[in-house]
């Protein structure tokens, strides 16, 4: 832990950097003048009333009302203070239980010189702030100028994809759109991660074919077996090319997992060449299953619990609800399951795919030359 | 379809995979049956009770039964359940803060859930939290293992080496195996919430709204804290490794 935490050139680097932090979650916690709503903070607050009302499962909720004292932060009520109603259930499923020094975007109403608001949204702006610094400093830390390019990658495919779904807003078909940030989003991330050589050339080679490969699947797939239905999907907004929109979902979905397989693979198969320039086709073909096998199995399982950790809580309201199981299995979880699967069989088809490209190219057209310089 | 899909899987696992492409299926298989049966329990336990035994399970099946009793794994035990519980404590403290869980703006419209009662008895923010971590326990293994067999393996090769010169060498080697699984779990993120940002698109959230939206802040948290635990494993299974081994030396004398 020592030598980690103070050697001289990371300890500077935290010292400044959380000084910076500071400063800038500071700045983002009293920016309620650049706001035009009203903003408010809560100053005190006590629970009035207790109500009980009767869950699904014939037990009873709490509910609590509790009565904050909110003074206005900015606006032409500058300094006021109102009184605000807020009625929560201790499940806070649809409900907010506010805490002292919580920040509220107030809409205020003024009757006769008397002060009334409702809490119309929650302010997050510096919690936002700090995730995002905590998860900079913890990258960088870690992993030095490879953390900072991926954290570049990572704001670069934010922007891709924003720009991507301003075309489709706009009218363009969505595959097209899919298509061609797949292609940017493997360029961008693989260039960024693992810097512009042979290997990542592979890389992005491969993970192209295993793309193609996955489409071609899900599209036969999909045309043998009746249609899902896509209205289940959540946040769904009525455009009638749901079909389109979660084909790129799934895609999308599975490319970051067939990326990280292909650098792996590429990596090791350089390597391999690398440590041993005699080495026989066959031998190769042995150590890249062994390989396969490995990395096989934590990708799928880590798929899975990244896909299906996120549907817990609606799982949950439902089977609170008296749902069936094998009912929430058949309506609510086969767009995960879908996704879960797709992102499977695309990790399993990366490992050859990426063996045989790195194969083709090191063995063929190099001719077993130097692989990584 | 989606019977058709594993079918795909399965034949291609074992294929590709042989022998351990049968066990790597079995193991998710096990997974899979631990993650519904602990579902179903939360709605009986304390919730953060079932998610601690869920990690520690999920580790001692990746771990403990893939790979045997060792200083490799032992030392990844240990790194990974502590980054676990400090994820979580940093998870919930920082939900607590931006009020994460619960319904967003847009899940409260709509139909498949407007006629579910809410009064479910059950605390929905520590349910998201608690599914936050377990859902990036998977990679942080992952990593914290092949952190550990590549420092063993420097280790091995050169036993006399000062400490010191061992850290520098362990935290080099890092830094090339953060980001290897970094990708999946970002991206997974971006392909589920693909159509949240069209929602946010077609109702025109501006950058202000959207930073201060409840949909936005699951998600960013989500993503952004996992990747933070990721690169956090890294530094934590070198320390371990590095505890774990002076400990065995004192104990061999």
């Amino acid at each position: 832990m020592k030598e980690i935490l103070f050697c001289k050139k990371n300890l500077i680097f935290t010292i400044v950097y959380v000084l910076m932090a500071a400063g800038i979650l500071i700045f983002i916690s009293n920016d309620a003048f650049l706001y035009k709503d009203e903003i408010g903070i809560v100053t005190h607050r006590e629970i009035t009333d207790r109500i009980k009302q009767k869950s699904p499962n014939m037990k009873t909720e709490k509910y609590y009302v509790q009565t904050l004292n909110v003074t206005i932060l900015n606006g032409k009520y500058k300094g006021k203070e109102v009184m605000v109603e807020n009625c929560y259930s201790k499940s806070e499923v649809k409900t907010v239980k506010y805490t002292l020094g919580d920040e509220v975007f107030l809409k205020v109403s003024d009757k006769e010189n008397m002060l009334s608001g409702s809490i119309t949204g929650f302010k997050r702006d510096t919690v936002v702030a700090a995730i995002a610094l905590i998860f900079v400093y913890c990258v960088v830390l870690v992993a030095g100028m490879r953390g900072a390019l991926f954290v570049a990658a990572s704001i670069i495919n934010v922007a891709i994809l924003y720009l991507g779904l301003d075309f489709y807003a706009r009218g363009t078909d969505i595959l097209p759109i899919c298509y061609v940030s797949v292609i940017l989003f493997t360029i961008i991330s693989l260039v960024c991660i693992s810097g512009f050589n042979k290997s990542t050339i592979i890389s992005i080679a491969s993970v192209w074919l295993v793309i193609i490969l996955v489409a071609v699947i899900y599209k036969i797939v999909l045309s043998m077996s009746e249609q899902p239905d896509y209205i289940m999907l959540e946040y769904v907004s009525g455009p009638n090319d749901l079909n389109k929109l979660f084909f790129t979902e799934v895609i999308m979905g599975c490319l970051g997992a067939v990326m990280d397989v292909a650098v792996s693979v590429s990596e090791t198969s350089c390597e391999l060449l690398r440590e041993n320039k005699e080495l026989k086709t066959s031998d190769y073909i042995k150590s890249m299953r062994e390989l396969g096998a490995d990395v096989m199995g934590t990708m799928v399982n880590i798929l899975f619990y990244s896909y299906f950790c996120a549907t817990v809580p609606m799982i949950l309201v439902q089977m609170k609800n008296k749902y069936k199981l094998n009912f929430i299995f058949r309506f609510d979880l086969p767009f995960e399951v879908t996704r879960f699967l797709t992102g499977s069989i695309g990790i399993v088809l990366t490992i050859p795919v990426t063996a045989f490209v790195s194969w083709l190219v090191l063995y063929k057209i190099l001719g077993k030359r130097k692989c990584t310089e | 379809m989606n019977v058709a899909l594993l079918l795909i899987l399965i034949v291609l696992m074992i294929c590709i995979g042989g022998s351990r492409g049968v066990i790597s299926i079995m193991a998710l298989l096990g997974n899979v049956i631990v993650f519904f049966i602990s579902v179903y329990l939360m709605k009986y336990c304390n919730l953060y009770v079932i998610a601690f035994f869920d990690i520690v399970f999920m580790c001692l099946l990746t771990l403990i039964y893939q790979n045997g009793v060792n200083i490799k794994t032992i030392s990844s035990l240990i790194a990974v359940i502590s980054v676990s519980l400090l994820l979580m404590v940093l998870s919930s403290v920082m939900g607590r803060l931006g009020n994460m869980g619960g319904y967003n703006e847009f899940e409260l419209y709509e139909d498949t859930l407007m006629n579910l009662s809410v009064n479910i008895k059950l605390n929905l923010p520590d349910v998201s939290i608690c599914m936050l971590v377990l859902g990036v326990v998977g990679a942080l293994i992952d990593i914290a293992v092949a952190v550990t067999s590549s420092i063993h393996e420097v280790r091995m090769n050169n036993e006399k080496q000062e400490e010191s010169e061992f850290i520098k060498t362990s935290l080099r080697l890092g830094k090339s195996i953060f980001g290897s699984t970094i990708n999946t779990l970002w991206f997974a993120c971006i392909g589920e919430s693909l159509l949240m940002f069209l929602l946010f698109r077609k109702y025109n959230y501006s950058f202000v709204t959207l930073i201060n939206s409840k949909a936005f802040f699951d998600m960013a948290a989500t993503i952004l804290l996992s990747a933070s635990g990721c690169a956090l494993v890294v530094p934590a299974a070198i320390c371990s490794y590095v505890y774990v081994s002076r400990y065995m030396k004192k104990n061999a004398e």
